[in-house]
């Protein structure tokens, strides 16, 4: 990853980055919009792929056009897909 | 997300629509939550017009919800004004109030308490002024200027309370001259039998005979340069002292017989007259015994009286001498007690017995004991 660049790849793509603290938090970060929503599943589209997260009490602490903070009991979390 | 935040319920299908399209447009949720075809979501309150616009378009039911936070407390006093002004009201009644003057609290003031009161009021220091027309210096500078005998006054407040403390000076104490008034003398006169100096210079020993008033310890000390110095003079002067008690008892004694010499009479009485009015037997000494018998009762209060006259002789009998004087020394001894109160601390009684005029005797009870006689010596002596 070096070799391409001085900036990080998160900077320089539009690379969903997520982060997960523990099974109560995700966030998630350069998403490209809401798929699903129901209180045991969440679904967002992102440049990687969907992203899913099952779980239970599922709600958003924050979403924006390009950031969202999940919380409750996450129990699955998956990637499927890409775009690129 | 910044101002004031407000709730908002959206209802309808595709939600996750609804949430891309808010995004879309820039609105930033928070705690987004989602309970069947409901969404229930914070806010900006400046963002509503666009939430609402986005529902209407996409065909959602949107509904605004509660200010929450500050905004919240603003709502809340918007529906309440009546109860947050009557709040308000009754802060500023409660307020004033406590600036106000409710009570005057004089303390300690004796004999000038009510010359006090009356100067406050000169002064127009009274309830329901405003305390901050009260210069309390200037209050207390009053006070101990009008009355120059007391120590200090203290004037401040306690709460809506004017307290006025007057300290009163420390009386004056005894008063002596620097020579001789500072002796300790004797109350009464004996023979020392100890002495205890606590201050001063001793001028008695045991087994001196002293007499009332006499100085036993002086009001002098001798410093260290061998000059003297005068002091206040105090010790513990134990004497033998004597108190007696006198009683006089006659050798005789009166005595009375019957001469045999009797007469009866009677009457019926009434309460308003005698019927018979009864004849005096003319006896020099006589007894009588009386008899009443009642008549009628409380409807005829008639009375039978008999009267029955006994002539007696009065004589003068000599007493036994040793019964006498048994008899007067018991009381002596007991008048002795009554006198000195202090017949625990005997250490010696004795009776003296005197004829006089060979019939009357007379029993003098001596009682000796150890007091202490010292007594400061008074100005006045």
């Amino acid at each position: 990853m070096h070799e391409e660049g001085f900036f990080p790849l998160e900077l320089t793509s539009d690379l969903p980055k997520i982060t997960m603290l523990g099974s109560q938090q995700v966030r998630i970060e350069q998403h490209k919009g809401l798929v699903v929503y129901q209180e045991d599943e969440v679904a967002l589209q992102t440049a990687a792929g969907l992203l899913k997260l099952h779980g239970k009490n599922l709600s958003f602490a924050m979403y924006t056009a390009g950031e969202a903070l999940i919380t409750g009991q996450i129990d699955a979390i998956s990637l499927c897909g890409g775009l690129n | 997300m910044k101002g004031i935040v407000r709730s908002f319920t959206v209802e309808g299908l595709n939600l996750e629509r609804f949430i891309a399209l808010s995004a879309e447009a820039g609105i930033r949720f928070t705690k987004l939550k989602r309970q069947g075809r409901r969404l229930w979501a914070l806010t900006g309150e400046d963002e509503l017009a666009s939430i609402e616009e986005i529902a209407s378009k996409g065909g959602w039911r949107f509904c605004a919800g509660n200010r929450q936070g500050s905004g919240r407390g603003l709502d809340a006093m918007k529906r309440h004004w009546p109860l947050w002004a009557g709040g308000l009201l009754l802060f500023a009644v409660i307020f004033t109030a406590t600036q106000l003057v409710w009570n005057i609290d004089i303390i300690e003031a004796g004999i000038y308490q009510a010359d006090l009161e009356g100067f406050l009021t000169e002064n127009d220091i009274r309830l329901f002024r405003w305390k901050s027309r009260i210069d309390l210096d200037e209050l207390r500078d009053s006070i101990e200027w009008r009355y120059p005998d007391i120590a200090w006054a203290d004037c401040g407040w306690r709460g809506t309370t004017l307290r006025i403390t007057l300290v009163e000076g420390t009386p004056q104490g005894e008063t002596f001259s620097k020579i001789g008034s500072g002796d300790v003398v004797a109350a009464r006169g004996g023979i020392v039998e100890s002495i205890v100096t606590v201050a001063g210079t001793p001028v008695v020993a045991p087994g001196d005979v002293i007499q009332p008033g006499q100085v036993l310890i002086q009001g002098i000390e001798r410093s260290a340069d061998e000059t003297t110095i005068p002091v206040m003079a105090r010790g513990i002067v134990n004497a033998r002292v004597w108190d007696q008690a006198a009683v006089q008892m006659p050798m005789t004694e009166t005595a009375t017989t019957y001469t045999g010499n009797r007469q009866e009479t009677w009457t019926v009485c009434c309460p308003w007259f005698d019927l018979w009015t009864m004849r005096e037997p003319g006896y020099a000494h006589q007894d009588i015994r009386r008899k009443q018998v009642p008549l009628g009762g409380l409807f005829l209060p008639f009375t039978w009286v008999l009267e029955e006259h006994m002539e007696a002789e009065v004589v003068q009998k000599q007493r036994d001498a040793e019964a006498v004087q048994a008899e007067a020394g018991a009381a002596a001894l007991r008048l002795l007690r009554e006198k000195t109160e202090f017949d625990d601390e005997l250490v010696d009684k004795w009776v003296d017995y005197c004829m006089i005029e060979g019939e009357v005797l007379e029993a003098i009870a001596y009682g000796e004991r150890i007091v202490d006689v010292a007594q400061p010596r008074r100005n006045a002596e």
